[in-house]
């Protein structure tokens, strides 16, 4: 195929996923490099409009841009221009040796998967091939040739996707019509994980349909020890059955709440005095005399008031201890029927941004 | 309002609908278009003047190096009868001068301290391809959700190495030539030392600089050294003026408020080899702690023995104390503020506040 003036082929051509043929481009215009997908001939064009449509409406920085697509005198798709990444390979990061790193990664996949379904879009091919980590360290998804309309054209013939990362509902005899959802991408996402640790996938997820569950799908038994947290909410995207699965909003809350494990410092004044509470395990005891005292501890996630003497209310509400503290309170010792007597010690709790 | 070089409906490059007309920035008409290729709408920037043209294109591929989720991201680049076009991603918000100017003057220091991250970020990826903003001030970044404050993108990256001649021209002449310059007058207040001298000397660290300026300016609702032809002399001098009482007297806001400012100070340094890198901003501001939990505006219904009282809200009310608003000592009724709530009784709590417009 001939490329408008515009785009120059820079480099030899590789496979460009969903029947395409990629070449590193530069784009005249803009004097960047761009990836040119150029389709197979005889790559149903409704198809391709699915790939468009996936591409355009998601806004995620885990995403890849599209900026162009060519069309030959009938009007008909003949390939599309995205940005190019470089960077490395997902798959060139792994096997995972420590825990931070993977919780990033996990972190990121889940919040492009999560901007994904936002929009209705159904990847169907998620697999670290199919991402990069860019040159800023952002991770992006991209190939979403085998995209679809959640809830619209969410129904396939014969058992489509990459070995290892199959949904079991995806495992029909070839015939049967089968119906699926985003949940086909949250068990895609898990393996996914999987494969992050391990480096390989275990053979019972690539027999079609995987055989579940096992000990070597099992995420609290692999080398790289995760918080059980983390593993629990991993195995329930390996469910068998799609509704067993989480949602990826779901998974993404669960990691970055992690990320963020033992990072807190709450800022309390008492009179004039500054202290912090900072780390886990750590507690103190607020008390003002007769009029009562609280003890307020840190456990890496929360913070939590327990043995509570005497009258203490935090934002004027009762405690029922264990409580959480909210992000910022004012915590009150002594009856409201003291008045001008009651002490107050403001509580206020703060953290890092993770920014991917 | 309308723009000049386009009316709705028209169509650029075969592609690009004109749908509304967004405003102007110093050099350039901004629409809202729709893209009928990709079927999304987008934003089209063209430069007033066309014969601009080869350092518009150059500002354009400038922009388009960079990738980074801090940074608007560039499209497309089209030419079309003797007009040229740059396309950006389209970012629902308002920017930061708007924001500003019609919501809330000054940001209570946790947000402060949240845009800083963020501008830092992005510059650091613009920085990392060599690629310098040289104009850097409130209305090139994008708040993006406006009032929901959720992200922040620099944009018009190199748009300023179209301006960079009239501004240099206009700060190195007189109070005439400058006043006479709406570029050159909003981009001063930003501007480093080293740049009034000779905007050639535009570096890394001028842009460093100006992150250190803006963030004085969400922080206190001054620029830091005023605007117009008398900041000119403070500016070459570089003495950041101190942190006014009224902004540390609480001990609520003091130690991250003073937080902020250290970096303030660091980054407007006379020596531009003195301030930090943008990975080095960006590395401090890792360390900083704040709360990423959204703010919401509201209006003080009620306020009683100068101490407290409570706001409306599209929500529920919120209790609002004299003791977490941040640069004030009292509240009025009648008055916006802006806040971030807790669960409390019988409402819910605000922390900290800040008076809106």
């Amino acid at each position: 195929m001939k490329l408008p003036a515009r785009y120059e082929k820079d480099g030899s051509p590789f496979s460009g996923g969903g029947m395409s043929t990629a070449f590193r481009c530069k784009d005249k215009h803009l004097d960047r490099h761009v990836l040119v997908k150029v389709l197979q001939k005889g790559v149903d064009q409704k198809r391709i409009l699915d790939e468009v449509k996936a591409l355009s409406a998601i806004r995620s920085k885990h995403v890849v841009q599209i900026y162009d697509v060519l069309k030959d005198s009938s009007g008909a798709v003949t390939a599309l221009v995205e940005e190019f990444l470089p960077g490395q390979d997902l798959n060139e990061v792994i096997p995972i040796k420590d825990v931070g790193t993977f919780l990033r990664h996990v972190y990121a996949i889940a919040c492009g998967l999560s901007d994904i379904h936002a929009v209705g879009v159904v990847h169907r091919d998620i697999k670290p091939n199919n991402m990069k980590i860019d040159a800023e360290g952002c991770l992006r998804i991209f190939d979403f040739g085998l995209s679809r309309t959640d809830g619209v054209n969410c129904e396939t013939i014969g058992t489509i996707g990459t070995p290892g990362y199959i949904a079991p509902e995806l495992c029909a005899p070839s015939h049967q019509k089968v119906n699926f959802t985003s949940a086909v991408d949250v068990f895609a996402f898990g393996a996914t994980a999987l494969k992050l640790i391990r480096g390989k996938l275990p053979n019972e997820l690539r027999t079609i349909p995987p055989n579940l569950p096992s000990t070597d799908t099992d995420f609290t038994k692999q080398t790289l020890a995760l918080p059980p947290v983390i593993a629990a909410i991993l195995n329930q995207c390996l469910s068998k059955k799609p509704s067993d699965r989480p949602n990826m909003e779901t998974v993404r809350d669960i990691v970055a709440r992690h990320l963020l494990h033992g990072r807190h410092k709450a800022t309390m004044i008492v009179g004039e005095k500054i202290h912090y509470l900072e780390k886990i395990g750590q507690s103190v005891k607020l008390s003002a005399g007769s009029l009562g005292s609280v003890d307020v501890s840190y456990d890496g996630y929360d913070f939590i008031a327990t043995n509570v003497v005497g009258d203490v209310y935090i934002n004027n509400m009762d405690i029922v201890p264990p409580q959480h503290l909210p992000g910022a309170c004012v915590i009150t010792l002594g009856a409201p029927s003291l008045g001008f007597k009651r002490r107050y010690i403001t509580f206020d709790v703060t953290h890092p941004e993770v920014v991917l | 309002m309308s723009g000049v070089l386009h009316a709705t409906g028209d169509l650029v490059g075969g592609r690009y609908e004109i749908v509304d007309y967004i405003g102007q920035g110093g050099m350039q008409e901004v629409y809202r278009v729709h893209d009928h290729l990709l079927e999304r709408d987008v934003v089209l920037k063209s430069p007033k003047n066309p014969s601009a043209k080869k350092r518009f294109n150059r500002s354009a591929t400038l922009s388009a190096r960079v990738n980074h989720d801090n940074v608007a991201k560039t499209l497309d680049y089209v030419e079309e009868d003797d007009r040229f076009y740059l396309v950006e991603e389209l970012i629902e918000g308002c920017d930061l001068g708007h924001f500003l100017k019609n919501h809330v003057a000054m940001l209570d220091p946790f947000a402060a301290g949240r845009v800083m991250h963020h501008l830092a970020k992005g510059l650091a990826a613009s920085h990392h391809v060599n690629v310098i903003h040289r104009d850097l001030k409130p209305t090139n970044v994008m708040v993006v959700g406006g009032r929901d404050f959720s992200g922040f993108k620099i944009t018009d990256f190199g748009i300023a190495k179209m301006a960079q001649e009239e501004i240099g021209e206009a700060v190195a002449g007189d109070e005439e030539g400058l006043t006479s310059s709406q570029t050159a007058l909003g981009a001063l207040p930003y501007m480093a030392p080293e740049t009034i001298d000779d905007m050639k000397n535009a570096g890394k660290p001028a842009d460093v600089w100006a992150i250190g300026a803006l963030t004085f300016e969400v922080l206190t609702g001054k620029r830091p050294f005023g605007a117009g032809y008398k900041a000119v002399p403070l500016i070459q001098a570089a003495k950041v003026p101190p942190l006014p009482g009224f902004l540390i007297s609480n001990s609520q806001f003091t130690p991250f408020t003073t937080a902020i400012f250290d970096l303030i100070k660091l980054c407007m340094q006379k020596d531009p080899a003195a301030r930090p890198t943008a990975d080095q901003l960006v590395t401090a501001c890792e360390g900083l702690y704040y709360s990423t939990l959204p703010r919401e505006f509201g209006t003080i219904k009620r306020f009683d023995n100068n101490s407290w009282g409570f706001a409306t809200t599209p929500g529920s009310d919120v209790f609002c104390h004299v003791n977490s608003v941040y640069a004030a000592s009292d509240l009025t009724v009648g008055e916006r503020v802006w806040m971030s709530t807790h669960s409390g009784s019988p409402q819910r709590r605000a922390f900290p506040i800040v008076k809106a417009i």
